[in-house]
């Protein structure tokens, strides 16, 4: 029951996103929409920022139950990460303010932090390196992939190959090795 | 304050919460170099009370001392956290001087919390209790407190405490409101009946709402009062809030058949095993039309409780207050708005919780008009009401002031069922204040 609630109030916000940004949405417009009053809105949100938070996760969560992720490489987990932000477009981007630009931030990295670590630990190189600078080296992969994609997100999400990828792939190939190598206590 | 530094210093003092769950013996100094820091140095920011506890967690024999840890060790961290935030950061630190600033500029009082009913219903009928009696509802509607709480924000109050009726008749909005105004504190008092599994499960999950549940003795004397079964049902609400290390009190109104009972050893024992973190002691107020005034406590009763609210405070941990008797610690009388006022669920604005006589509503007058309004006023250009904070009460202790303040202001009976006049309130206090006056010097001059 509950939940339920909170998925239509969350339906609601995503179909105003379509046609504004966050700034012009109101608690009443959404109570509106879904036929809720203003308290109901109350009992299951603080605010309509915690709304995003929680309908962005909600659709992540739905995205990863729906698609098969068995047997996927790095590379294609990374690839399916920014298919499903860019099904997310236009609730990403009339979403997207100063305000939440933190939750954007954490929200990315969290995704792309446990894929990063993946591919770093299956590098032979590691054996040796201490563990403050195994993390500074996922630390470094993740904040540069991260920024990417706010500059994807600013640009307006234009299609995929506007993010680089494929161009950060490369980069960590050529230099991921050389990094860890560097870092080992001779 | 520096908005930036303000921001950097809150940064901070995340921080140093973090490491309170880890060792809170050390880190609770640590986290008082933050909240030094965040005060500043003016001398409106609590330097006596901060050094005070400074003094207190400095000294791990001090019964407060234990009493800190106690709540420390036995609270859900996140709880922990949102109450240090609101109550002791937001209601407190950081904006008294804005209530200072708004004191002087409008010349009246600013409070720092407000009471109020969400509705006059109530699901329990007690013996001698109005609220069984209402048959007509009342209720601030949902729009009503959100707009009460968003005026009050603007005015530096973040601390919000419902009476009632029963509050929690109304759960559903409460938690709404605390995720609404997740800045703010809300207490409640409560006969704790209606918390069950789901509604503590969101009180966990909002962490701002503090209960302080009604009991008054053991089981005969709570089932006798307000039916059977009722203790049983107290204890378990008590459990479910234990279980979930959620913090709570309990309230109690002293009268001179109860006195006895729930002042005793054996009680307040019974108390810190239930789980509360505090106990609030009411002195019987001869209110309505219905009151008996010979429940009020004796001259002799009543230094009694002041002597063992005060042993209490000294060896058990728990934290006991006795409205009535602990005015030294905030100069006398703190009602009128001057640390607190009180909204019916008709939305009248009583300048006590005891005492119903107003000449505002809240559906027609905003909180600064009401704070400025003709009772307040005499109660902000009247308080202290006499200079021993052990007569602290403009009913009870000096009943000619409360006649003189309604008859030059004009204000009316709120009582929605029996509406009483203040001669006839004030004269059930004449004799009362009269025994009581001897021994509120001797102890005064005792204490000085």
């Amino acid at each position: 029951m509950k939940q339920r609630t909170k998925m239509a109030i969350s339906r609601a916000f995503v179909e105003l996103l379509q046609s504004r940004t966050i700034d012009k949405i109101t608690v009443k417009d959404i109570a509106e929409k879904c036929d809720i009053n203003r308290q109901t809105f109350y009992y299951h949100f603080a605010d309509i920022y915690e709304l995003m938070e929680w309908t962005i996760n909600y659709n992540l969560e739905k995205y990863i139950s729906e698609k098969d992720f068995n047997g996927l490489n790095w590379k294609e987990e990374l690839w399916s990460l920014i298919e499903f932000l860019r099904m997310q477009r236009k609730l990403l981007i009339n979403a997207y303010d100063a305000k939440n630009r933190i939750y954007y931030e954490q929200f990315v990295r969290e995704q792309i932090a446990p894929i990063v670590k993946i591919k770093v630990y299956d590098c032979e190189e590691i054996e040796d390196v201490p563990e403050d600078k195994i993390e500074f080296v996922e630390n470094v992969y993740t904040r540069v992939l991260t920024n990417l994609f706010f500059d994807w997100l600013e640009d307006g999400m234009p299609d995929e190959s506007k993010i680089h990828l494929e161009d950060y792939f490369t980069l960590i190939e050529g230099s991921l090795s050389t990094a860890l190598q560097n870092f080992q206590i001779k | 304050m520096n908005s930036v530094s303000s921001k950097v210093v809150q940064f901070g003092l995340g921080k140093a919460l973090n490491y309170i769950e880890k060792d809170p013996e050390k880190n609770l100094l640590n986290l008082m170099d933050w909240v030094d820091r965040l005060a500043g140095t003016q001398e409106n920011s609590f330097p006596v009370q901060r050094a005070a506890f400074r003094r207190v967690i400095n000294n791990p024999d001090d019964n407060m001392y234990k009493l800190i840890m106690r709540v420390l060790k036995e609270t859900d961290t996140n709880v922990m956290k949102k109450v240090f935030q609101n109550f002791f950061l937001n209601a407190a630190i950081v904006s008294w001087p804005r209530q200072e600033e708004l004191r002087k500029k409008y010349n009246c009082n600013i409070p720092w919390a407000i009471l109020l009913d969400p509705t006059s219903a109530c699901n329990l009928h007690c013996t001698g209790c109005w609220a069984a009696e209402y048959g007509n509802r009342l209720n601030l509607s949902f729009d009503d407190i959100d707009s009460i709480i968003t005026q009050g924000k603007e005015l530096g109050i973040y601390m919000y405490i419902y009476t009632g009726g029963e509050p929690l008749v109304r759960k559903k909005d409460i938690i709404a409101l605390c995720r609404k105004h997740n800045d703010c504190i809300f207490l409640t008092f409560t006969n704790s009946t209606l918390i069950d599994d789901e509604f503590a499960d969101q009180m966990l999950e909002v962490g701002n709402l503090i209960p302080a549940i009604s009991v008054e003795g053991f089981e005969e004397a709570t089932d006798g009062r307000r039916g059977k079964g009722v203790f049983e049902k107290v204890q378990k609400s008590m459990h479910l809030l234990k279980e979930r290390h959620l913090p709570f009190g309990i309230s109690c109104c002293y009268t001179s058949q109860n006195l006895q009972s729930i002042s005793s050893d054996e009680y307040f024992d019974q108390m810190i095993e239930w789980g509360a973190d505090f106990v609030w002691y009411f002195h019987y107020m001869p209110v309505g039309n219905d009151a008996v005034p010979e429940l009020m406590p004796t001259p002799e009763q009543r230094e009694y409780m002041y002597h063992k609210i005060r042993e209490v405070r000294a060896t058990k941990p728990i934290f006991a207050m006795d409205f009535q008797n602990d005015g030294e610690y905030v100069g006398g009388c703190i009602a009128g708005g001057r640390r607190y006022f009180h909204i019916n669920a008709n939305g009248d604005c009583d300048p006590c919780v005891f005492i119903h006589y107003s000449n505002t509503n809240i559906h027609e007058n905003t909180l600064l008009e009401v704070l400025q309004s003709p009772i307040f006023q005499a109660y902000h250009d009247g308080q202290p009401f006499n200079d021993n904070h052990l007569q602290p009460c403009p009913m009870l202790e000096n009943p000619q002031k409360l006649r003189e303040m309604v008859k030059k202001t004009g204000a009316h009976s709120t009582d929605m069922q029996s509406p009483e006049s203040a001669d006839h309130l004030c004269d059930k206090c004449e004799q009362y204040a009269k025994n009581w006056a001897p021994s509120a010097q001797k102890l005064w001059k005792a204490s000085k």
